[in-house]
């Protein structure tokens, strides 16, 4: 119930485990780690913390749109966009109220908060919604084509094509944009940006609000795709995210793409080889392997410690 | 009123009083089922305790404990179901087995510090889960190990929770006992001192890795001896019950009494160990409260309650300087 | 009777990447003797300290404790051997008092094991009390024994740099390294703190190498100085033969663009 490879349930007669279609499952998983998992590379690039509370940010976001497309009957898109502001909001909230606060403390403050926070938004949505799993309805019509042995479904091309439009949109206004300017700047040093002229406080909370919308876009998209909502799936999810950030160098937005992609091809061709209970080892199991091997990941730079 | 609290307490009287309230306790207690809640107190004393060694004293946060306390509990289970192993001879190899895993989680601390050691823990503790929930050979996975013995001295079985609640308060005494050992050592200010500043306590010639790994090795220890007594106590054991979310419940009695501080990590263990009880109503809000109280605690007490603000200075000094009045006066300067 | 080198560096080369942060300096340390390394920011004077300290490993180049090399050696393996240090930005144990502070210093010269924290047999308890007494010995050196309960942080700037020395004096270091510990000093301060190191050096026959901006102090107390600038030395020799070495006159002033002028030249 905590993997979110539901594989069987989309495509009931590909049990067969091609290279090329794990490939390319890999591939559409990969863009929603992705999405997730720059969350937690730009928080981390300018705060230097963990926020714990990420993943469940995901799957509020998730439930958003659920609600939004089953109850209040929006069409996806604005579903998506609305959620993707929600969440937002949420985030900013939430850096505000938890970690602001402890700017300053020791390091075992805010993450210990984040904790707490990741704690209560669980059980917040396992009260309001239930511990169910829900199904996420689409009037969408799902057609698959076969190209050469791999069959793809329109619904991994629209989310691979939502991931990729929102990464390029991300890495455009971060490159170019003089907003996206100050935010590299403040993660290369807070106190040099400060002296700059950046409203340090105001950059933070667009980090935090930039990642929480894509984590919901990832929350629908998953949603979607697995046809799963469930409170419990911000964790396993945010768990394996973070690896994926890891992996591609945390602090580095390439990096979490990188990453992002990686994971969910590793985790698809693993899966197809082991054992369904063992299969979220696999992320965990990485995780470790990478922290302790090259904690900065691919894409990371070594950061020497200044004594 | 702290203070005076803490006055009272810390005065050697205080606690051989209490344990003597402790001891007869039972005598007074009609109902099996409070029996039970002081049994499970003393059960998340120990724990809280064995955490508090290395996230608290020694700064390394830890959130995967549970996986000890489950290790403890699934190798005391399987030697007295597979092996007809007696509970007794099970203790020195559950702690002992446990406590590798302890050094084992412990070596990563050589490279990660801060958040990364903290994932890593969290990664050690789904894994060693997922192989309960997994290894259906040995551990019968989700449908876990029932049918564990009680105890028994010679012809004597624990069979009232009376002998159990016993037990756990000799266990609790040892574990406390160690803890104020530590606490009131030259390695217990090591501890607190790679806690501070790593670098600074190497610098000083603190072996920081040896420390590390003695404090993960011992807090596994009692996590697993707890573990073990869980087993033969409850006579089931299932993965349901060392999840993330038990770990975490360990770490905000740890964060709620104050890191490092014995006193208060006791006292943080009776307050949330009581609390499912006494808040029964609310059930289902308890772990919202539990998220709400660590972000609370962390803005507004960081320190805990009985944190390091109160900690005992020189503790060290404590028992020494009374017992050895008659040092020779003229000692030479260099202790070489 | 010529005194014992205690520190010998040969050739030590130390490159962070493509940086090459100490180049090729060589530097020995005698028995009682106080050494001043000099030089303007930047120049490397830290990294050599972290390097004789087990903090980086050189890239090249030979480092010999005693007549014995010493390589890759991890910080408080070399505590053991008799290098101690303090740091340019204080770090003591800030929630810790100033007695608890000196008695980690010490730490490393008390084998007490688990047995001994467990059980407190006469032996582990006699020991112990040597040890405090020890301890409230160099603090009372420092001027700091009337204290023995205040936390670190709550001291004063200069005596937390004092307690510092006391800390790493209480290792039993044969050779101490003091990274600017005049630092933030007012004058009388600095005055204590140059008789505290000198009779440190004289009286306890210590080797001192110290790293100092105060140009007033450094030509006061040192019995040699070398120069760095650039990771390189460029000078070495009494205070008099530095004071008037065109080099070293060269590196501080500089060319007209930088801002060395804070080091006024004697």
């Amino acid at each position: 119930m905590n993997s979110m490879l539901l594989q069987i349930n989309y495509h009931p007669e590909k049990r067969c485990a091609m290279f090329s279609q794990q490939l390319v499952n890999g591939i559409t998983a990969g863009g929603m780690y992705a999405l997730i998992a720059l969350g937690y590379t730009m928080v981390y690039g300018i705060l230097k913390i963990i926020n714990f509370a990420h993943g469940d940010i995901f799957m509020i976001g998730s439930f958003i749109g659920l609600i939004l497309v089953k109850q209040v009957h929006l069409g996806l898109i604005p579903a998506m966009l609305i959620s993707m502001l929600i969440v937002a909001l949420l985030g900013i909230v939430v850096e505000r109220i938890a970690y602001r606060p402890l700017r300053n403390s020791a390091k075992i403050a805010p993450l210990l908060s984040a904790l707490g926070v990741s704690i209560f938004l669980t059980n917040f949505a396992q009260l309001v919604w239930g511990t169910q799993t829900r199904a996420f309805p689409s009037s969408f019509q799902i057609t698959t084509f076969q190209v050469g042995n791999v069959a793809l479904s329109s619904m991994q091309i629209y989310t691979l094509l939502i991931s990729i439009l929102l990464m390029v949109g991300l890495y455009l206004f971060v490159q170019k944009s003089k907003l996206g300017v100050a935010m590299r700047a403040t993660s290369h040093s807070v106190e040099n940006a400060r002296l700059m002229g950046i409203n340090v406080d105001n950059i933070i909370s667009l980090t935090f609000g930039i990642g929480s919308a894509l984590a919901a876009a990832a929350g629908i998209l998953v949603g979607l795709y697995y046809d799963a909502v469930y409170p419990v799936m911000g964790y396993t999810a945010g768990l394996k995210a973070f690896t994926a950030a890891v992996l591609g160098g945390i602090g580095s937005i390439p990096g979490a793409m990188l990453g992002g992609l990686l994971l969910g091809v590793f985790e698809n061709l693993g899966a197809a080889y082991l054992s369904m209970g063992y299969r979220d080892a696999i992320a965990f199991g990485l995780l470790i392997i990478i922290l302790l091997i090259k904690p900065t990941g691919l894409l990371g730079k070594n950061i020497q410690q200044k004594v | 009123m702290i203070e005076v609290i803490k006055r009272v307490v810390s005065r050697p009287q205080a606690s051989l009083g209490l344990l003597a309230v402790l001891a007869v306790l039972p005598l007074f207690i009609k109902s099996d089922y409070l029996v039970h809640v002081l049994i499970t107190v003393g059960l998340y004393v120990v724990l809280s305790l064995s955490l508090n060694l290395v996230s608290g004293f020694t700064g390394q946060l830890s959130i995967g404990h549970a996986a000890f306390y489950g290790i403890g509990a699934y190798v005391t289970a399987l030697l007295m179901l597979r092996l007809n192993m007696p509970y007794w001879a099970t203790i020195p190899i559950a702690g002992i087995i446990t406590a590798l895993f302890g050094l084992i989680l412990g070596l990563p601390t050589l490279r990660l510090r801060g958040d990364y050691l903290a994932i890593v823990t969290l990664g050690f503790g789904e894994i060693v889960r997922l192989v309960f929930l997994n290894w259906d050979s040995l551990t019968r996975g989700p449908m876990g190990l029932p049918g564990i013995p009680s105890p028994q001295i010679g012809s004597l079985i624990f069979t009232s929770k009376i002998p159990f609640y016993f037990l756990i308060l000799a266990i609790l005494v040892i574990t406390v006992l160690f803890m104020v050992r530590v606490a009131e050592s030259e390695f217990g200010l090591s501890l607190i001192a790679v806690s501070h500043d790593e670098l600074a306590a190497e610098a000083v010639g603190i072996p920081t890795l040896r420390a590390k790994l003695l404090a993960f090795v011992f807090s596994a220890l009692f996590a697993g001896i707890a573990g073990g007594y869980y087993a033969t106590y409850i006579s089931f054991v299932s993965p349901d019950s060392f999840t993330f979310m038990d770990s975490v419940t360990i770490l905000s009695m740890v964060v709620l009494g104050g890191l490092a501080s014995i006193p208060g990590v006791v006292i943080g263990a009776i307050v949330l160990g009581l609390a499912p009880e006494v808040l029964r109503f609310m059930a289902d809000y308890r772990m919202l409260l539990y998220g709400a109280l660590m972000v609370i605690m962390m803005i507004y007490k960081p320190d805990g309650f009985w944190g390091a603000k109160h900690r005992v200075r020189n503790a060290v000094l404590k028992n020494l300087e009374k017992k050895h009045t008659r040092v020779k006066r003229g000692e030479p300067l260099d202790s070489k | 009777m010529i005194p014992n080198k205690l520190i010998e560096m040969d050739n030590v080369t130390i490159k962070f990447g493509g940086l090459l942060a100490i180049d090729n300096v060589s530097i020995h340390a005698y028995e009682g003797e106080i050494l001043t390394i000099i030089g303007p920011n930047g120049a490397g004077k830290t990294t050599l300290f972290n390097i004789l300290s087990g903090v980086y490993q050189p890239t090249s180049g030979e480092i010999r404790l005693k007549g014995k090399m010493v390589k890759n050696l991890t910080p408080h393996v070399l505590v053991e051997k008799g290098i101690a240090r303090t740091f340019q930005n204080i770090r003591l144990f800030p929630m810790l008092t100033v007695l608890e502070n000196v008695m980690l210093g010490h730490h490393c010269r008390n084998k007490e094991g688990m047995l001994g924290v467990l059980f407190h047999g006469r032996k582990v308890n006699e020991q112990r009390l040597k040890s405090i007494t020890y301890c409230k010995q160099l603090l009372s050196i420092v001027g700091l024994d009337n204290q023995l309960e205040e936390l670190a942080s709550n001291l004063p700037y200069g005596k937390q740099r004092l307690l510092e020395i006391a800390r790493a004096l209480a290792t039993e270091c044969d050779v101490l390294l003091l990274d600017e510990p005049a630092a933030g000093m007012n004058t009388q301060e600095r005055i204590e703190l140059v008789k505290l190191i000198r009779s440190i050096s004289k009286e306890m026959n210590k080797s001192i190498i110290l790293i100092e901006h105060d140009l007033d102090l450094v030509m006061d107390i040192s019995d040699r100085i070398v120069v760095l600038d650039y990771g390189c030395k460029i000078a070495e020799g009494s205070p008099l033969a530095i004071q008037n070495d065109p080099k070293v006159i060269e590196a501080y002033i500089g060319s007209s663009d930088e801002e060395g002028d804070d080091y006024a030249v004697i």
